[in-house]
């Protein structure tokens, strides 16, 4: 079977973007509208819509020009990052046609609907939804399925109707200009002096000559075009290994509607997982909704998993926040990531560990909090107390080495040393007072010192020799402070604050 | 006859009992022994009511240890516990720390944290932690919830017979505490030691019990049997002389 792509061409995409923006400030859509951009020797056109077009305003003029020819002209600032914005998002909402949705050029789209077209009834049924589709948002776009994204692209900005068939790129395309080719400016200003107009014209010369004339490029782009050299497209996103879709009749918009369909897609994908002993570990919720946009949720588990009500579950938080808009027209769930998960480890033993249903509660907390947010930790061999601990993922298995308890440690670690301001009878005394957050405290016990010495094989900040004491003040609280001892005799010592026993 | 007639009497009086220390739930997972003694005689479930949320108030540096060692009397040497941090306490009270805390018993591969920035996400957290069911423990450190809050939490505790302790941050701990729905409420003062060592004392104030009274007790830590214990009247004296 042949590979088929779908070419959309949105002609006057940066004008036509904007209806929205323009129903809602009360513009009326009947008035011809250009967006305009300063360039050097003055304000020029730089995108038109239809109706301007018809009235013989093209991007290039200078606004002055314009406004004489068509003094109802209206104008609005171009935006061409938020054009490339925008048309990134209309890409995404072609996913609900395929998932291997690429954007082309500054105006245009590229589907690859191979093997997808069955889905909707065939190529024709297709490309007849995303045409009125299309027409409902009120985009001008050109539409073309052929054999190469070249061809597509050629048929959908030159040629008549939207379908080219199958192994007739050659034929069809040959009384086209060569401009449909895609060549830069120069190259079909070349061709057209050598008296080259239309594709057809190319095929019967010597490769060679025509090479050399015109460069190596004109080849390779005639070859894509007619299929003989293969073209990649690189898709937005890379396509998901395993997904389900749903398209409505009519959109749909309520909460528990979504999360029905949600439910149900999770029983086919997990069903088709089941089949192939896969587990989800990324899952994307994406909802295409009616103006053209799409709203992704990602969830992620720690372990694989094919559990429906857990998967679920995680997507409730996440379906909260979806906004549906003014309706949601399809769904897809895609699975981005699998892991291998045989059936004889789902639930076969009656028993079942902590760590079983601590999985699914990681799973839950990290959905929400981020990956950040929920941790264990694990000892270090280090007598540095803040370097005695290790943040580990939450996922992670730990095994239970223990720390060396052979000193006291307190129970709380300030995250970094505080400096206190501490009276000690000698310098080599433990103090006897000192002031820790503004306030006084007289100390009637101490234990110390205890000395750690940096680690000769670091060169860092922390490289400092300390002597430990543990304190103990008149109303029992019970702080554990140290002394820089780094530093040579006769300089004032520093005293800090680490941690917190009691 | 009279046989039927002492058990429905028991019956009777377990009912009762659980209407008046907060739901059936609450009596029926076998309580925390505290020091196999008389705290644990003091209270009504006789133990600490494992389906329950409690409220340990504590100044800074003051009750840390003691609340390590409830955790560890719930947790034992292998349960589980979500420890739900306030992010914006970290500065003040500083970070839950390994090694001091294996002293009590506790080992790192026991702790699941979770850190968060806002108060919602931290009861979120631990309400989660609550309904999993098989966690030994969830913590809720620096934040202190209102009424309906502590409610949630102590309903999500009593169906799963998990227990919660809520560390609310030092100031409010003091003086103004805020309605609660939990079933105690402590607060915990540090003590000067008495022997060498700096050894860990504290006045433990039973504040608040639903079904008991408030009492005090001077309680120590045993770092052989991982157990509270009363402290020696006599070394109490000495203190205080």
């Amino acid at each position: 079977m042949s590979r088929r792509f779908v070419s959309v061409w949105l002609r006057y995409w940066p004008t036509e973007r904007r209806r929205a923006d323009r129903i809602r400030a009360a513009r009326p859509l009947s008035v011809p509208f250009a967006l305009v951009a300063p360039v050097s020797g003055g304000v020029r056109i730089s995108a038109v819509d239809p109706l301007a077009a018809a009235e013989g305003i093209q991007p290039g003029m200078t606004l002055a020009d314009a406004r004489a020819l068509l003094p109802s002209l209206t104008v609005a600032n171009a935006d061409p990052t938020g054009d490339a914005k925008s048309l990134a998002a209309f890409v995404d909402w072609c996913g609900r046609y395929t998932p291997f949705t690429s954007g082309d050029g500054a105006d245009g789209a590229i589907l690859d609907i191979t093997g997808c077209a069955h889905l909707f009834g065939g190529e024709e049924k297709l490309l007849d939804d995303l045409h009125i589709r299309l027409r409902r948002m009120g985009l001008t776009a050109g539409i073309a399925a052929a054999d190469t994204p070249g061809a597509a692209w050629a048929w959908a900005r030159y040629g008549k109707g939207m379908t080219l068939p199958e192994g007739k790129a050659r034929d069809w395309l040959a009384p086209l200009p060569v401009a449909a080719l895609r060549l830069p400016a120069e190259t079909v200003e070349r061709l057209q002096e050598l008296g080259l107009r239309h594709i057809g014209d190319l095929y019967r010369l010597p490769r060679g000559p025509l090479a050399k004339r015109c460069g190596i490029h004109l080849l390779e782009r005639l070859d894509r075009v007619l299929g003989s050299a293969p073209e990649p497209i690189s898709p937005v996103r890379p396509a998901p290994e395993w997904r389900s879709r749903m398209a409505f009749p009519e959109p749909i918009g309520r909460a528990e509607d979504i999360a029905e369909a949600t439910r149900r897609l999770l029983d086919q994908l997990c069903a088709l997982l089941e089949k192939n002993a896969r587990g989800i570990r990324q899952l994307a919720l994406v909802l295409y909704r009616v103006d053209g946009t799409t709203q992704r949720r990602c969830i992620g588990t720690g372990r694989p998993s094919r559990d429906t009500r857990h998967l679920f579950r995680l997507f409730t938080e996440k379906l909260a926040q979806a906004e549906a808009g003014f309706g949601i027209e399809a769904i897809s769930l895609e699975a981005t990531a699998t892991d291998r998960l045989s059936a004889d480890q789902m639930g076969m033993t009656g028993q079942r560990t902590p760590e079983d249903t601590l999985a699914p509660l990681i799973d839950r907390l990290r959905n929400r909090l981020g990956d950040g947010g929920v941790y264990r930790i694990a000892p270090v061999a280090s007598h540095i107390p803040e370097r005695a601990v290790t943040i580990r993922p939450a996922t992670d298995d730990l095994n239970s080495d223990g720390w060396i308890a052979d000193q006291a440690r307190p129970i709380r670690l300030l995250a970094c040393p505080e400096p206190i301001d501490a009276t000690a009878p000698t310098p080599d005394d433990p103090p006897v007072r000192f002031i820790w957050r503004r306030l006084d405290h007289r100390v009637r016990r101490a234990d110390g010192p205890e000395r750690i010495a940096p680690e000769w094989w670091r060169w860092d900040a922390s490289r400092t020799f300390r002597d430990y004491y543990r304190l103990e003040d008149e109303d029992g609280r019970r702080f554990w402070v140290f002394r820089d001892s780094t530093r040579g005799p006769g300089t004032a010592t520093a005293w800090y604050m680490h941690g917190l026993f009691a | 006859m009279a046989k039927t007639g002492a058990a429905d009497l028991a019956a009777l009086k377990r009912a009762i009992r659980g209407i008046e220390q907060g739901g059936y739930g609450v009596c029926e997972a076998t309580p925390i022994s505290l020091d196999g003694n008389a705290i644990d005689a003091a209270l009504p479930w006789g133990g600490l009511a494992r389906a329950g949320l409690h409220d340990i108030a504590c100044g800074e540096a003051t009750g840390f240890g003691f609340h390590a060692g409830l955790l560890r009397r719930a947790a034992g040497e292998t349960g589980l516990v979500l420890w739900c941090r306030h992010a914006g306490m970290e500065r003040e009270t500083g970070l839950p720390y390994g090694p001091g805390l294996s002293a009590f018993g506790l080992a790192a591969t026991q702790f699941v944290f979770v850190r968060a920035r806002k108060p919602a996400d931290i009861l979120w957290a631990m309400e989660e932690g609550l309904q999993a069911g098989s966690l030994a423990a969830v913590v809720g450190d620096g934040i202190s919830p209102d009424f309906t809050a502590t409610r949630r939490l102590q309903l999500a505790a009593e169906i799963s017979s998990t227990p919660s302790f809520l560390l609310p941050p030092a100031a409010t701990g003091s003086k103004t505490a805020p309605l609660s729905a939990a079933l105690t409420r402590w607060r915990v003062q540090a003590l000067p030691s008495v022997r060498d060592g700096l050894h860990m004392r504290w006045r433990v104030e039973l504040k608040r019990c639903r079904g008991g009274a408030p009492k005090q007790w001077t309680v120590e830590w045993d770092e052989q049997t991982f157990c509270f214990r009363l402290a020696e009247i006599l070394a109490d004296r000495a203190a205080a002389g």
